[in-house]
């Protein structure tokens, strides 16, 4: 077995069947994460090296744990009936907490403001964060070859950032495998419990912004979904996790001791009847857009083919002259509906962290483009100020369409505008 | 990163806000502050009430006369009367009434004479006519020793005794116990020497219990002559009785002193006095009163009142009061019975004083009418009466009367027709009060006077007024804005309030409100005067900065809420992309 260094996992061969890219040889054995059945495995990459020394262990805050329900732990939960299939996330035998909660704590304690960065394994979370690194800061990234590591599962890294105005923020990055597993999914197997969200209950405390992060190629290579069903689930992902926060942030009540409604089922009973949404900023961005210049989007995703006048041509994406709004309004509309229902504020752009040469994988520019303003975007202090009021993007948006039908621009709303030149 | 990126941003809507707030403010401003009525539209209004009082206007007017006209000129004491007529009484050493008279015909030449004699026997007869020709001379103080030796208690026919059975009977006389006071031959050369040394006393600026009771005691004195003469009660003579004194010996109609005078002296002594403080139970009963007068009728008693509550405060303007009380007095009881003014120059003049005194401070809106009319009146008097003054008093005199007719004229918007009067004064008087009978005529029609509040001044006149004009025009307004709201105070409610928000309008930052516009304000309530305040300039200014105020955070919040939607329909990565191509620093 071979590593492939893009995506993050064991493979067979010189050459990585999914990207293309050249594998490693496997240095040492990492652990293996065991499902109980039908469940592929994944490995969780080099050992951990933390962002930061972990600090003095606190009994209490050890022994802590966010408990919204009635349960203690000398009252072990009655035992459920399991579903063939459904089982407990990660290794049976490690604690439920995870590395990086208490200093996270301690980091709400002081008043930051947080900011999950929240996608599926390889999407370029901590890539990302890398990007926006600030001058004189730490940065806390471990590199291979130019990009940074994977985030260890059940690992929060916690990075501070300086708004220069008093202002405490700080980005928080979870592994892309800890947000696949809260995604109930019958297919895989993976049930979830109030106890598995506790680091998003903690996160939900001071949650000021949302970066959610779409890799569209894994999203719609259909022969990438074999290797990892979590490609296409994407949007249904971060749906998951975006209503998980919602319901924390809004209400996060739930009985769990001889409670027939299952957890996940009650949340998501719970968000449909919700009237209000989630306040702060969410940000939605296509990674590795370098990568997708040219790429074909798939048939019926342009938006009313059966309106166009002959054979449907192939319509490619070119991220650079795309209104990612349109883009994702015509071509994503899952994802758009998702944000919408339980979001108030939210936009959607394409980025890059590095880019990187197709085959080889190595990083052709190291320069970042659409994140520095993204991540300003997502720190403005307009979405917390409670003097200012922001307009909901629903009211923006049906106020541009009503606008668009009276200047004559309504096509754009009916299906995908063509791309626009760039100019320097 | 090689770059750092910058947010796309729109500076024409940033300029386009900040320009829609500023004009806002300025729409505020100018909306509140315009609609100023125009000086033709102000004039017609107050035609029809001419002549219109300008208190201050002719309080400012007032400042330009004071540096070369002095008040203290207009108090002016009555002097020893004619010497005593020795061959009436009865008596007397024929020598000795011989030498007096020939002593005394001689003027001040008869002086040695007259010393010779008095020294001999120490009498008031040769006293009163030594006095006389001392104060005439000059020599003041030995003049005052002289009579204050003559009134003190002696065996030669003791004044002292005559003046203490006066006042016993005339007190005994007011409790009902009737008693005979003394004959009126031995009451006048009394009367006379205290007058007498009322006179040198005030001159020589006196204090203290003896100098009042010099200048109070021929008063009750008088009023038991009148008891003799008139056989009336002595309750019943009233404050301010008219009596003729003729000197003692002399006989009925012989040129003497008067009652006038004698009050006169009392309430000159009062206005000059400097440091006066009378023990609370005496300033009590001297300002008691058995009536309340309306201001109308009796102003000096509401003048009174009001001044008699700022003693505490101002412990200075004690003496003053005292003046008010006792002119006050007099007034009432002559108006009352009818006996008009009382015609004698001096005391018209002195009143006359009083009440401009009253004048200068705050004086309660009603009475002023009243007060004006009074001060016009007595100074009409003491024109009438002019030629009593005796020659070597007559400049002095009528530079006083000059002072305070120009004064009044300009309160009353008159013409003050000064005559003769104006003879006696030196260039800068005349220059001064040439300046302010001019001012006076530019602004006598309320069209004119409009226009030099609200408008251009004349050049000319500006050049004259120099410094002076500036606050000349902030009186003009204040009174302008009382004269309206005087005339507004007699219209039904919607005029009323149009021509309050008029009256309001005109006045300036830092001209003062005259109480006739802060009256009706205050009647109007709250609403219409939040309203005529906005049109003020610190109102208007103030509802201008409001409105930036709220434009500014309204311009900031629609300026966040437009960026919000551009940012939501731009990329970024294009702008970046962008940037970078444009090689952005």
């Amino acid at each position: 077995m071979s590593y492939c260094p893009t995506c993050k996992k064991e493979v067979e061969g010189d050459i990585c069947p999914t990207c293309s890219t050249p594998t490693e040889a496997v240095k040492e054995k990492r652990p293996v994460i065991r499902r109980l059945s039908g469940t592929p495995t994944e490995s969780t990459g080099a050992e951990p090296v933390p962002f930061s020394p972990p600090p003095e262990p606190q009994p209490e805050a050890r022994e802590r744990k966010p408990e919204p329900g009635p349960r203690t732990r000398e009252a072990p939960p009655p035992p459920r009936p399991l579903e063939p299939g459904v089982g407990r996330s990660a290794s049976a035998v490690s604690p439920r907490r995870f590395e990086g909660e208490a200093e996270l704590e301690a980091f709400i304690a002081q008043g930051y403001e947080i900011f999950l960065v929240a996608g599926i394994a390889g999407v370029g979370k901590s890539e990302l964060l890398s990007a926006f690194g600030q001058d004189g800061f730490l940065g806390g990234f471990q590199k291979r070859d130019g990009m940074v590591m994977a985030t260890i599962p059940r690992t929060l890294q916690c990075h501070p950032i300086h708004f220069g105005n008093g202002r405490k923020g700080l980005f928080v990055d979870a592994s892309g495998e800890d947000f696949r597993l809260l995604y109930p999914d019958a297919h895989t197997g993976i049930g979830i419990d109030e106890a598995d969200i506790s680091f998003l209950r903690l996160i939900a405390k001071r949650l000021r912004g949302l970066i959610l992060l779409v890799e569209l190629e894994r999203l719609w290579d259909e022969r990438l979904h074999a290797a990892d069903p979590s490609h296409a689930k994407q949007v249904q992902i971060l749906a998951w996790i975006l209503s998980l926060l919602r319901w924390l942030t809004l209400d996060g009540r739930y009985n769990q001791e001889n409670n027939p409604i299952k957890f996940t089922k009650h949340v998501d009973a719970a968000t449909r009847t919700m009237t209000k949404r989630l306040k702060v900023p969410v940000q939605v961005l296509f990674s590795k857009a370098d990568q997708l210049a040219g790429y074909p989007i798939p048939q019926g995703l342009q938006g009313a083919d059966w309106l166009r006048q002959g054979s449907v041509s192939e319509r490619k994406l070119f991220p650079l002259g795309e209104n990612p709004l349109l883009f994702t309004y015509h071509c994503l509309r899952g994802l758009y509906k998702a944000i919408d229902v339980h979001a108030d504020n939210f936009r959607f752009d394409f980025a890059h962290s590095l880019v990187t040469r197709k085959g080889p994988g190595t990083v052709a520019d190291p320069d970042p483009c659409g994140v520095a303003l993204a991540v300003q975007w997502l720190l403005d202090p307009c979405w917390s100020s409670s003097f200012t009021p922001v307009i909901s993007t629903r009211r923006w948006v049906a106020l541009q369409r009503s606008l668009d039908k009276v200047v004559g621009r309504g096509r754009r709303w009916t299906r995908l505008p063509d791309p626009k030149e760039i100019s320097a | 990163m090689s770059f750092d990126p910058r947010r796309p941003s729109n500076p024409l809507v940033t300029l386009l806000l900040a320009v829609l707030v500023l004009a806002a403010a300025a729409g505020t401003w100018l909306g509140l502050r315009s609609g100023q009525p125009r000086p033709e539209e102000i004039g017609s209004l107050l035609e029809p009430v001419k002549p219109i009082v300008t208190l201050a206007s002719a309080a400012e007017e007032k400042t330009w006369l004071e540096p070369h006209f002095r008040p203290e000129e207009g108090y002016i004491p009555a002097p020893p009367g004619p010497p005593p007529c020795p061959w009436g009484i009865d008596g007397v050493d024929r020598e000795r009434a011989a030498g007096v008279a020939r002593a005394s015909g001689l003027g001040v030449a008869g002086i040695p004479e007259l010393e010779e004699l008095h020294k001999k026997n120490g009498g008031w007869l040769s006293g009163l006519a030594l006095g006389r020709l001392l104060v005439e001379q000059g020599q003041r103080a030995k003049a005052e020793s002289l009579y204050a030796t003559l009134l003190k208690p002696g065996l030669s026919r003791p004044l002292h005794d005559i003046i203490g059975r006066g006042l016993v009977a005339a007190e005994a006389l007011r409790d009902g116990n009737p008693r005979e006071p003394p004959p009126i031959e031995d009451l006048t050369p009394a009367i006379y020497a205290l007058q007498a040394s009322g006179y040198v006393q005030i001159l020589g600026n006196k204090t203290g219990e003896d100098f009042w009771n010099t200048l109070k005691y021929p008063i009750a004195l008088g009023k038991m002559v009148v008891f003799h003469e008139q056989r009336m009660l002595v309750d019943k003579v009233i404050d301010g009785y008219e009596l003729d004194l003729a000197p003692p010996g002399c006989v009925a109609g012989w040129p003497g002193i008067s009652s006038y005078d004698l009050y006169n002296n009392l309430i000159v002594g009062y206005l000059t006095a400097s440091g006066f403080q009378a023990p609370p139970e005496k300033r009590t009963k001297e300002f008691e009163r058995a009536y309340q007068d309306p201001p109308l009728q009796n102003p000096l008693l509401t003048v009174l009142r009001k001044r008699q509550t700022e003693l505490e405060t101002n412990p200075e303007i004690e003496g003053r009061v005292w003046a008010v009380s006792n002119a006050e007095r007099l007034l009432r009881d002559r108006l009352l019975e009818r006996r008009g003014y009382p015609q004698n120059a001096r005391l018209a003049l002195a009143v006359a004083g009083v009440i401009e005194w009253a004048l200068e401070g705050s004086v309660p809106e009603a009475a002023v009418p009243a007060l004006l009319r009074q001060q016009r009146e007595l100074l009409a008097v003491a024109l009438e009466r002019e030629d009593d003054i005796p020659e070597e008093e007559r400049p002095g005199f009528d530079r006083a009367l000059a002072r305070l007719r120009l004064i009044a004229a300009g309160r009353n918007g008159e013409e003050a027709k000064l005559d003769d009067l104006a003879a006696s004064f030196s260039p800068e008087q005349s220059e001064a009060a040439s300046l302010v009978a001019t001012v006076q005529a530019a602004r006598r029609e309320p069209a004119g006077w409009a226009s030099l509040a609200l408008g251009e001044m004349d050049p000319g006149l500006s050049l004259k007024l120099g410094k002076r004009a500036s606050p000349w025009r902030s009186a003009l307004r204040s009174d302008l804005a009382a004269a309206l709201a005087r005339f507004a105070a007699e219209q039904e409610p919607p005029a009323r309030q149009r021509l309050a928000g008029m009256a309001s309008s005109i006045l300036h930052v830092g001209d003062t409100v005259p109480p006739a516009l802060a009256n009706l304000k205050t009647e109007l309530g709250t609403v219409w005067r939040l309203r005529l305040w906005l049109h003020t300039p610190v109102g208007a200014g103030a509802a201008a900065a409001a409105v930036f105020l709220l434009g500014v955070l309204l311009a900031r919040w629609l300026a966040v809420q437009l960026r919000v939607r551009r940012e939501l329909f731009t990329s970024f990565y294009r702008t970046e992309a962008e940037q970078r191509l444009r090689g952005a620093r």
